[in-house]
């Protein structure tokens, strides 16, 4: 287990007048996964996150991060946090900016240069290096904002909304990250109101709703593969479909779980073979709009 | 404390032009500081105001632009963050009276034949104590407050400490009217104006002519305490997302 929270509580008080944001949240993000966080205005997401990087203090309810507190210091050595709006002294370069996080991340001097050129060529950013971040879009910042999260190869990854601001190559480059960011075992965070982008890349999905997980949808498993199959309408006989792929058609669809991808391969070629019109195979997703609709 | 938030803080402050350009005319006023026959004429005041303009930028700032979020995912604790940003400032101003009393020095040496070297290196230590508490103190209203309110709290602090014992001596003679009841109130307790008094030579002290080990020692226990109390502020604040 990586990320932990159990309970999580958390209110804001103005004056005399109390507002409960979170009411007992949990949620677990294991390594090797990268969790969707989504939900409306006001559900409480950015509490959420606050919370877990240590910003804001909690009520009740316990956060641990590998089974420790999550404002422990080996713990923040271990963490890469993208905020939505990155602000720092707009004064500094963008080199600067990032040679100082990575410096504060415990990087060496040496490696800083190594690792922040490699990641600001990566990001498209390399010839803005020594511009200021004053001179900067805010698809630029989001990138160098990336740069300083990913620059220490963090194991606990918090992002919220990366891909805001950023043009299509940008949030095609976010994403490439983020899977590799999850290839190398790290649990990572998402917080987006893209719900393409979170489909995309999420594991997993929790929908917050008035400060508790209302939903959680499985998004990909580890260890099968999810998929449906559409059949050319007529060219079928659904108690053939039904013993070979082990459910029965429905509206032409037949929605099949397999281990690896060769079992794929066979299960159509067996279809073919059967008299049956494969069209497309496809993995199934969930419908997070439809679900995103009814929770909220 | 940490090494890396100390040499960028210095860094950024001493290579930033407003800087160099505020030490190169305090350099001038420092030269012509040397043609007096009283040490360190000028310059000081305008050091203070100096250490005003740079250790206001300590935590508030950085709080209400959101770069502190940033900041606190790095392995580096709150209290040391928060030290070490004030060694920053710190060490940037003492710098700067090290240039300038340097200048005076060497304008004495040359034009002067050496006459009211030590009372300006005198003046160049108290100086430097001076910075030290007024940092101090930027960064315990840093801790508390958002944006540049620190600066705000310290200057109304200034004047309001400064002011108030004469003010408060001339309304308790009001013997009459309205405010008979609480002028009343301010005569029998002459403990209010001591303790304003007290507070003003604690947090605002005058300096010194001449070296005096014990106002040293005030004015860096006074020091600790405002960063003891701004740790521990510090170490409570929530610091919840975006700008203000």
């Amino acid at each position: 287990m990586s990320v932990r929270v159990r309970g999580l509580r958390k209110s804001f008080r103005s004056f005399r007048r109390e507002h409960l944001v979170l009411q007992g949240v949990d949620l677990d993000v294991r390594r090797g996964e990268v969790v969707g966080l989504i939900g409306p205005n006001g559900a409480g997401k950015t509490t959420l996150m606050s919370c877990l990087l240590g910003f804001l203090h909690t009520e009740g309810g316990e956060i641990t991060i590998d089974g420790r507190p999550n404002d422990d210091l080996d713990v923040r050595r271990q963490t890469g946090f993208v905020p939505e709006r990155m602000n720092f002294d707009r004064r500094a370069t963008g080199w600067q900016f990032l040679r100082y996080m990575g410096r504060l991340a415990g990087i060496s001097r040496a490696d800083v240069g190594v690792r922040g050129r490699a990641m600001m060529e990566r990001l498209g950013i390399a010839d803005a290096a020594d511009k200021r971040l004053s001179q900067y879009s805010r698809g630029m910042l989001q990138r160098v904002g990336m740069c300083q999260a990913l620059i220490h190869e963090p194991s606990y990854i918090f992002l919220d909304e990366p891909t805001s601001g950023l043009d299509p190559n940008g949030v095609l480059q976010v994403r490439d990250l983020i899977l590799e960011q999850k290839g190398r075992g790290a649990a990572v965070l998402l917080n987006s109101h893209q719900l393409a982008e979170v489909e995309k890349v999420c594991d997993r999905v929790l929908f917050l709703k008035q400060g508790v997980i209302s939903h959680e949808e499985t998004l990909r498993h580890v260890d099968r593969i999810e998929i449906v199959i559409r059949l050319l309408a007529g060219s079928y006989d659904s108690e053939t479909i039904a013993r070979i792929a082990g459910n029965a058609p429905e509206a032409d669809l037949v929605a099949v779980s397999v281990e690896t991808e060769s079992e794929i391969a066979e299960l159509v070629r067996e279809l073919s073979d059967s008299g049956a019109g494969v069209v497309e195979v496809r993995p199934r997703t969930a419908d997070l709009e439809g679900i995103f609709r009814g929770s909220r | 404390m940490n090494r890396v938030v100390i040499e960028e803080t210095f860094r950024r402050l001493v290579l930033s032009p407003a800087y160099l350009v505020c030490i190169s005319l305090l350099c001038l006023l420092a030269a012509m500081a040397a043609h007096f026959d009283q040490s360190g004429f000028g310059w000081p005041g305008a050091v203070v105001l100096l250490s005003v303009a740079l250790g206001g930028t300590l935590i508030g700032p950085e709080f209400s632009s959101g770069t502190l979020q940033l900041i606190l995912t790095k392995p580096v604790g709150r209290s040391p963050y928060l030290l070490s940003r004030v060694a920053g400032v710190v060490l940037a101003v003492w710098a700067a009276v090290a240039v300038l009393a340097g200048v005076e020095i060497i304008f004495r040496l040359a034009m002067r034949g050496g006459s009211g070297v030590a009372a300006t290196a005198s003046v160049a230590v108290n100086l430097s104590a001076q910075v030290l508490l007024v940092c101090a103190l930027l960064a315990l209203f840093g801790s508390v407050v958002r944006a540049y309110m620190n600066v705000a709290l310290y200057v109304a602090g200034m004047i309001g400490v400064s002011m108030a014992p004469p003010m408060l001596e001339a309304f308790a003679q009001l013997g009459r009217g309205f405010f008979a009841v609480p002028a009343a109130f301010v005569k029998d307790h002459p403990e209010i104006v001591r303790a304003i008094i007290w507070i003003d030579r604690n947090l605002f002290p005058e300096r010194p002519g001449t070296l005096d080990g014990g106002w040293l020692l005030l004015i860096a226990s006074n020091a600790a305490i405002a960063l003891v109390l701004a740790c521990l502020m510090f170490r409570q604040k929530e610091v919840p997302y975006g700008a203000d």
